[in-house]
């Protein structure tokens, strides 16, 4: 290669330590930079959360509750679980808290992980050959990449990938120098141990890091002069990088493959995810769904119309276009490479974002690649590799061009485009605060919950169950927070169960299954909640006043004091805390259970909610039971009647069975559950849907977009669900900070002109007899300065809008809808038309909604109008709902009446009936082609009444008991023999049987725990008779016993309750019962250690 | 012909960036489509010659 073609030097050539002096300065000043930008963002008292990132105030707990590979640190009922990989990072969190504070421990520690990856990539741009200058701005260019703003602080997985990744491809290209591989692979290995394993509950980060690591070792490969020589060395390095992982690693992949799956996985239903990952945006890494969205980046409509603020965000891209114009040699070669690089994973990136979309949809059917249905891990790398681009272009770029110093000029528009680029994170301004719709992202937790997380962990055992849940993994409380529901879980040093909070990919089946068991119980009212919850091991309930009810859950503060009424309770601020009392068994118990005589499987909800009845149920099925060397009748426990039977349970369906009633007690017992028969509706295409015509009631205008402009300007998008045009008030939330003048112009025609004086906070503009046409309307409210200055504001005007105030600024408001009596103009574009269907359902027992897309065209938004009569009265709404997602009918009916100023709670949607359901078209009038989705689903409950017909020698009776009751119901039955069917469904779960109700659960004894450590128990079993050994954590295979009397003895291990660990033991001694993977975790713990000292030493 | 594609694209994308400015997305995002592939193709082609001068 000619010498003149060496632009960059080679990684050989440069100094392994000891940085010159001025780079140490550079370094430094960065890294100084970086700190005091981070201490800018901490608000004292205050901790950074929003979306998954909850308040993370007591990590130690959340680090004990995550102690190894099974734990109870997610689900209440244990499961193999990733999370222990992230103890160090909460550990160290810990520690800056005890240090620093809450709220400046927070930001140092971000500060720590920026200023790794700063110098990651600083390191990287030195060892490619960059000089210290050029790659300063790379590393700049890469740690405050436009991406960042997505994930900084609230993801602390994806900012540690962002740091982890440039060491890796360090490392892999220092490699290089055959001298230098040593030190690398230990480097690598360590990096795969240890930052590994704090990714391990993100395996889309993991999987884009090695794929990213995997594409780049061909480029030092492709430089190697011993090619052949580094792919082995990069293969061995994969190997033992691998070995040094798998005590995180093998835990964490039979994590995924342990439980049910709880976020939609396929690629076309998550299309809302790439609805913003255009190419054009991808070019500028603002391609993440957040971006669109204000609420989560008020800045980001500003950003997007400002020509200096958009033009900033393709600095990254114009250095791959720099250095393709100006990189010479070795470093072009280096551009090419990164640039096809960063480019293709950026397609990837796009997922079905069009175009050629297909060939993403192919790519995700490669088994795993759906992981990538999630890419901000793609965009990391890419954005590292397009870092190295611009660090390489500025480097080659000619000093003069003309009489123009090109290289200086470059550089400074390249700084000046990174500042500009990243003002909101410079400024703080990236944790926005209040927006109207999200809560202020500086999060202040009343002192109360920590008054209840004192009291709770100073009490007596027992599990807590914290109540209002949400149906899904995110809660908003009314003092500022809105995100992931584990403030509980983070306080309370007990076992949480909070339903509906998901947390991962993956729970266990039974998780989910008592979760949906105890949310019909609550809805129902059931007095059989409490028992189950105890027979749970649940002692505290916690019902929180400060969410707001605003999901599928609406149990009410009122119906948690009816439903625990003969529970003493004690009020914590806005927190009711109900003591259950002392649960019969602790997590260990024996007992004497009966067995099914058939192998049908329970749901572990169901079998839940039939040990509450007090019933004496089957615990173990024939089919679960591992070693068919169990008696089953020294299972029975002692003075036990024979009489006592079960002759019936069920989940849904019709049964019928025979009994022998004569010689015992005649009494027949029908125990259920309400009834909950699902009903759902489906269908296939677009043209089943029939149409029809609407109530009378006129639609309500609603608001579909809405960006404040520069000067005051507020522009609006708003849907007209009607056939006809409306007139009518509209009421818009302005703030003007000065006497204003405001115009609202409608569609291009100024409507009207008001004056307003100076306000600190918003006011309502008021504008009566606006004309609406059907379809899209543009609303612009646009403000100009009154010239008379006394009328400027007395106070300085308030640093945030919205949240506190009322109205908020931008908010709007219909009234006084009136129809034009002209049918709409049909000529125009913006004509709409309603189509769709009629039906009516009672939302009593909740309703869900699904559209799911037609493949390829994921997240379609469809506007729906609903029709709903509450009380009698007649309203209409109109809604956009997403292709994918699931739509619970009773928040999107609570958010209708929002917009119209109402406000609905649990009992009034109760009351709600809806009507109608329209599907209105795109403009353009009718729907012509391709339907907007392939499915449509529409679920909901009813109730019926159980019937009950009792035949014998006696003749045959009807008893028909009544649709909502769970206390056991007696029927005296003539003597002799009965058969008796059930004709219909009866509820979710019945249980019918004959002499006295046996109280199942005074079969179980507790046992005093000697140890107990994540997936390991130990207790001493000092009764030498035939009995269950049952651990409440979720059955698993990996789990087993040993009984040591005095030798060790591997125990039977059967499924109780369809969920429970049992394990069969006839003789006393020490039980010891372990996870596997716990050991696993543990003998490939030190295996790694090994590894990594072996590597040490041999790097030395 | 690297350099030619690699103006292309930055003229491309140059195209797309104002055509988002003034408010036409349609246009944006079909300019933005071939500044991405042509970029890509620029990457992609073989090519030695610069714009700076060899040092």
């Amino acid at each position: 290669m000619p010498a003149q073609d060496e632009s960059l030097r080679a990684p050989e050539s440069l100094p392994a330590r000891a940085p010159a002096r001025g780079e140490r300065t550079l370094i430094v000043a960065s890294l100084g930079a970086i700190l005091l930008i981070a201490l800018a963002w901490a608000h004292p008292g205050t901790i950074i959360a929003q979306g998954d990132r909850s308040p993370l105030l007591d990590p130690l707990n959340e680090a004990a509750k995550c102690n190894t590979a099974w734990s109870d640190g997610s689900a209440y009922v244990g499961q193999t679980n990733a999370c222990f990989g992230v103890a160090l990072y909460l550990l160290i969190y810990a520690a800056f808290n005890a240090v620093f504070g809450l709220s400046y421990g927070q930001v140092i520690l971000a500060a720590l992980i920026l200023g790794l990856c700063w110098l990651g990539a600083f390191r990287l741009c030195r060892t490619v050959g960059l000089t210290a200058p050029f790659a300063c701005i790379a590393a700049w260019a890469y740690t405050l990449n436009p991406a960042r703003p997505t994930y900084l602080v609230v993801l602390p997985s994806f900012d540690m990938m962002a740091a982890a990744t440039p060491w890796l491809f360090n490392a892999l290209f220092v490699a290089v120098d055959p001298a230098r591989r040593p030190r690398a692979r230990l480097w690598i290995a360590a990096i795969a141990a240890v930052v590994g394993a704090q990714l391990a509950t993100t395996p889309q980060i993991i999987l884009a890091m090695a794929l990213g690591c995997l594409a780049w070792a061909f480029l030092p490969m492709r430089l190697a002069a011993d090619a052949r020589e580094y792919a082995l060395w990069a293969l061995k390095t994969l190997v033992i990088a691998s070995v040094a992982s798998l005590w995180w690693a093998l835990p964490s992949a039979i994590s995924y493959f342990s439980g049910d799956v709880t976020r939609v996985t396929n690629a076309s239903q998550n299309g809302w995810i790439f609805g913003n990952a255009s190419l054009l945006n991808e070019m500028r890494w603002t391609a993440s769904w957040t971006w669109r969205f204000l609420d989560y980046f008020p800045w980001s409509g500003v950003s997007d119309r400002s020509a200096p603020l958009y033009l900033s965000t393709f600095t990254l891209i114009g250095g791959v276009i720099a250095g393709l114009l100006f990189a010479s040699g070795r470093s072009l070669r280096i551009v090419r490479f990164c640039g096809a690089l960063a480019l293709f994973l950026l397609f990837l990136a796009k997922g079905t974002h069009p175009p050629f979309e297909v060939l993403n949809l192919w790519f995700f059917k490669i088994p795993g690649m759906f992981l990538f249905i999630e890419p901000a891990g793609l965009t990391i790398v890419a954005a590292l590799c397009a870092a190295l681009c611009l660090g390489i272009a500025l480097e080659s770029a000619p000093e003069m061009f003309r009489n123009l110093p090109l290289k200086r000029l470059l550089s400074g528009a390249a700084i000046g485009g990174l500042i500009v680029s990243n003002l909101a994170v410079i400024t703080g301004a990236v944790f926005h605060e209040s927006s109207g719709f999200e809560p202020a992202m500086h999060v202040r937790v009343p002192a109360y919950w920590f008054d209840i997380a004192r009291r709770i962990n100073r009490a007596p055992p027992g599990g807590a169950f914290v109540l209002p849940a949400d149906p899904t993994q995110y809660a908003e409380y009314s003092w500022g927070f809105y995100g992931a529901d584990t403030l509980a879980r983070d306080l309370l040093h007990r076992n949480v169960l909070l339903p509906g909070a998901t947390r991962g990919y993956v729970l266990p089946h039974a998780q989910l299954s008592i979760e949906r068991k105890l949310a019909s119980m609550l809805d129902a009212g059931s007095p059989l909640v409490a028992p189950a919850l105890r027979d749970l091991g649940i002692r505290y309930v916690i019902y929180r006043n400060d969410v707001l009810l605003s999901t599928g859950f609406p149990f009410s503060s009122r119906q948690a004091q009816a439903t625990f009424a003969e529970y003493p309770v004690e009020r914590f601020g806005a927190l009711d805390l109900y003591d259950l009392g002392a649960p019969p068994s602790g997590p260990l118990s024996t007992a004497f259970a009966v067995i099914g005589e058939d192998a049908t499987p329970i749901e572990p909800g169901d079998q839940l909610e039939l040990r509450a009845l007090a019933e004496r149920v089957p615990r173990v099925t024939p089919s679960k039971m591992l070693d068919g060397a169990v008696r089953l009748t020294e299972l029975q426990a002692p003075n036990r009647q024979a009489s006592d039977r079960l002759i019936w349970r069920s989940v849904l369906g019709p049964a019928s069975g025979s009994i022998v009633a004569g010689q015992y007690r005649s009494q027949l017992r029908a125990a259920y559950a309400v009834d909950k028969t699902p009903n759902s509706t489906e269908t296939n295409t677009y043209g089943q849907l029939q149409l029809i015509r609407g109530d009378d009631g006129l639609p309500i205008p609603r608001l579909v977009g809405r960006v404040a402009r520069e000067r005051g300007e507020l522009y609006l998008e708003v849907v007209v669900p009607s056939a006809r045009i409306v007139h009518c008030e509209v009421d818009i939330g302005v703030r003007p900070r000065r006497a204003a003048d405001y115009t609202l112009t409608v569609n291009g025609r100024d409507m009207d002109r008001i004056h307003v004086v100076a306000s600190a906070t918003p006011i309502w503009l008021r504008i009566p007899g606006v004309r609406l046409l059907p379809g899209r309307n543009e609303l612009v409210a646009s403000r100009s300065s009154y010239p008379l200055a006394s009328y400027a504001a007395l106070l300085p005007p308030r640093r945030f809008v919205g949240g506190a105030f009322e109205p908020y600024e931008g908010q709007l408001e219909f009234k006084h809808i009136v129809a034009e009596s002209r049918p709409a103009p049909t000529s125009v574009a913006r004509a709409m038309r309603p189509l769709g269907f009629t039906t009516r359902l009672q939302l009593k027992n909740g309703a869900t909604l699904l559209l799911e897309p037609a493949p390829g065209e994921p997240g379609h938004p469809s506007a729906w109008v609903i029709g709903l009569n509450l009380r009698g009265a007649k309203y209409q709404c109109a809604e956009r709902i997403d292709d994918g997602f699931p739509v619970d009918l009773r928040e999107t009916v609570r958010q209708c009446f929002e917009g119209i100023g109402r406000t609905l709670d649990a009992d009034a949607v109760a009351h709600v009936e809806i009507t109608s359901l329209w599907l209105v078209t795109g403009p353009g009038g009718e729907q012509t082609g391709v339907a907007p989705f392939a499915t449509f689903a529409l679920s909901s409950r009813m109730e019926r009444p159980v019937a009950v017909r009792v035949a014998g020698a006696f003749g045959a009776r009807r008893h028909v008991l009544p649709a909502s009751g769970s206390a056991p119901i007696v029927i005296d039955l003539p003597s002799g023999n009965a058969h008796i069917s059930i004709a219909s469904t009866a509820a979710d779960i019945s249980n019918l049987a004959i002499g006295a109700a046996p109280q199942a659960q005074l079969d179980e004894a507790d046992v005093s725990i000697a140890l107990q450590f994540g997936g390991f128990y130990a207790a001493r079993i000092a009764d030498e008779v035939p009995r269950l050994i049952i651990i409440r954590q979720a059955y698993h295979p990996t789990w087993f016993a040993l009984m040591f009397s005095p030798g060790p003895r591997v125990l039977p291990h059967v499924e109780v309750d369809g969920w429970r660990n049992g394990w069969y033991a006839e003789r006393a001694g020490l039980f010891v019962a372990v996870n596997s993977l716990v050991i696993v975790q543990f003998a490939f713990g030190v295996l790694s250690a090994i590894a990594l000292v072996w590597l040490w030493r041999r790097s030395r | 012909m690297r350099q030619l594609f690699a103006i292309a694209a930055a003229l491309f994308l140059a195209g797309a960036i104002s055509a988002h400015l003034l408010g036409n997305e349609g246009v944006a995002d079909f300019a933005a489509v071939i500044a991405f592939f042509t970029l890509l193709a620029a990457c992609l082609v073989p090519g030695a010659r610069t714009l700076a001068p060899h040092r």
